[in-house]
């Protein structure tokens, strides 16, 4: 477990240093916020005709009210996050870009629900978008981020019970709390 | 036992949880926040005497007082008394770490719960404190117009340092450090969840 941990450390700093060097925000993470921003605004305006889009920024026709994606909220940091663990821990290529995959649609999904809730709740009141959007989504987006790690590391192939196996011959647990 | 196990009883207890943490930690923001600001005030008073005046919580926002002012539009250092320039900020941003591992702890069932909680709300506490450093010193950096980086000499490599660390401090770590602590600190419970993680990594 230690060295997993220090390992996944170790790679999230590489990668979230990468992400804020200022080529790969205009190359990847602005065109992808605001393709964030334009799917959003598309299932909003499914059933809401009174939402605009432009750029990164959603806001409603009819009030001044608007809402901006910026870092922290496209989702790039909680998949970075899971990219660091599947790449820390020990599995086949092909079972990590698996669990990519899977994680990519199950973080991106909850995201756009916390963009959708966020603006509607921004509507209709301040404080409880503040509350919303600084704490609660970050923490359930974070817990979504979790919750796909546990279930990939739960079915790897080979990872079966637990316990000193003629494999690994028990020589080293690394699950003691 | 449906395919996921044991993972689902898990998230359950942990949204049942959430409501919980989330309001005494919101509740009990002046208690918490102020072992924080009170280290973080004797570090920058240590580190920064000539550019902090004063760090200290009013409620659950933090007030920076530096020794810069603005006499005759010009930003100054050790302006007249009076006109310090003051920045308030919310250092709850980045205290969100606390309820989330604390739901997150309270729904693992091992022993010694409590102490687990204690420990890691301990190491989040010391994570907070650089996040706080961070978020005041990127103040100083980037809104008191060139003062602060003149007085102190610092050049672009050391304003993309603070630059980054405080993108580390208010963006990353409290995101990411409540689900590090948890899993440090419930080894036992998480080879019960993930068999794999039981096993010595190997790449």
């Amino acid at each position: 477990m230690l060295r997993f941990l220090v390992l996944f450390m170790a790679i999230l700093a590489t990668l979230f240093t990468v992400e804020m060097l200022a080529p790969v925000q205009q190359a990847v993470v602005l065109p992808w916020t605001s393709l964030l921003a334009g799917v959003s605004g598309w299932l909003m305006q499914l059933f809401d005709s009174q939402i605009a889009v432009a750029g990164k920024v959603i806001r409603s026709t009819t009030s001044s009210f608007g809402v901006s994606i910026e870092p922290g909220c496209n989702g790039v940091e909680a998949m970075i996050v899971l990219l660091a663990a599947i790449a820390a821990f020990p599995a086949s290529l092909l079972y990590k870009l698996k669990g990519l995959l899977a994680g990519f649609v199950a973080i991106q999904a909850l995201n756009l629900a916390r963009i959708i809730s966020l603006f509607y709740l921004g509507l209709w009141n301040a404080t409880l978008f503040e509350w919303a959007h600084l704490y609660i989504w970050q923490a359930l987006i974070m817990l979504d981020a979790l919750i796909v790690f546990l279930v990939w590391v739960r079915f790897i192939p080979g990872g079966g019970p637990a316990g000193p196996t003629p494999d690994n011959g028990g020589e080293a647990s690394v699950g003691a709390g | 036992m449906p395919a996921s196990g044991p993972l689902a009883p898990l998230l359950g207890r942990v949204l049942l949880w959430l409501p919980v943490t989330f309001a005494v930690w919101y509740l009990t923001a002046g208690w918490h926040l102020a072992p924080v600001a009170w280290a973080a005030h004797h570090l920058l008073q240590f580190w920064l005497p000539e550019a902090v005046a004063d760090l200290s919580l009013r409620q659950n926002e933090l007030l920076l007082i530096t020794r810069f002012g603005e006499v005759g539009g010009q930003m100054v250092a050790n302006p007249p008394p009076g006109e310090n320039l003051g920045f308030l900020t919310n250092p709850l941003s980045y205290s969100y770490s606390l309820p989330l591992f604390a739901a997150l702890a309270l729904a693992t069932p091992l022993p010694n719960r409590w102490r687990r909680l204690a420990i890691g709300l301990g190491v989040l506490l010391l994570i907070e404190l650089f996040s706080m450093l961070a978020t005041q010193i990127k103040t100083l950096v980037f809104a008191t117009g060139g003062a602060f980086v003149a007085q102190q000499q610092w050049g672009a490599h050391a304003r993309d340092a603070v630059a980054l660390a405080y993108q580390m401090g208010s963006l990353l770590l409290p995101m990411v450090m409540p689900l590090v602590v948890w899993m440090a600190g419930h080894g036992a419970y998480l080879a019960q969840l993930a068999p794999a993680l039981r096993k010595a990594p190997r790449p």
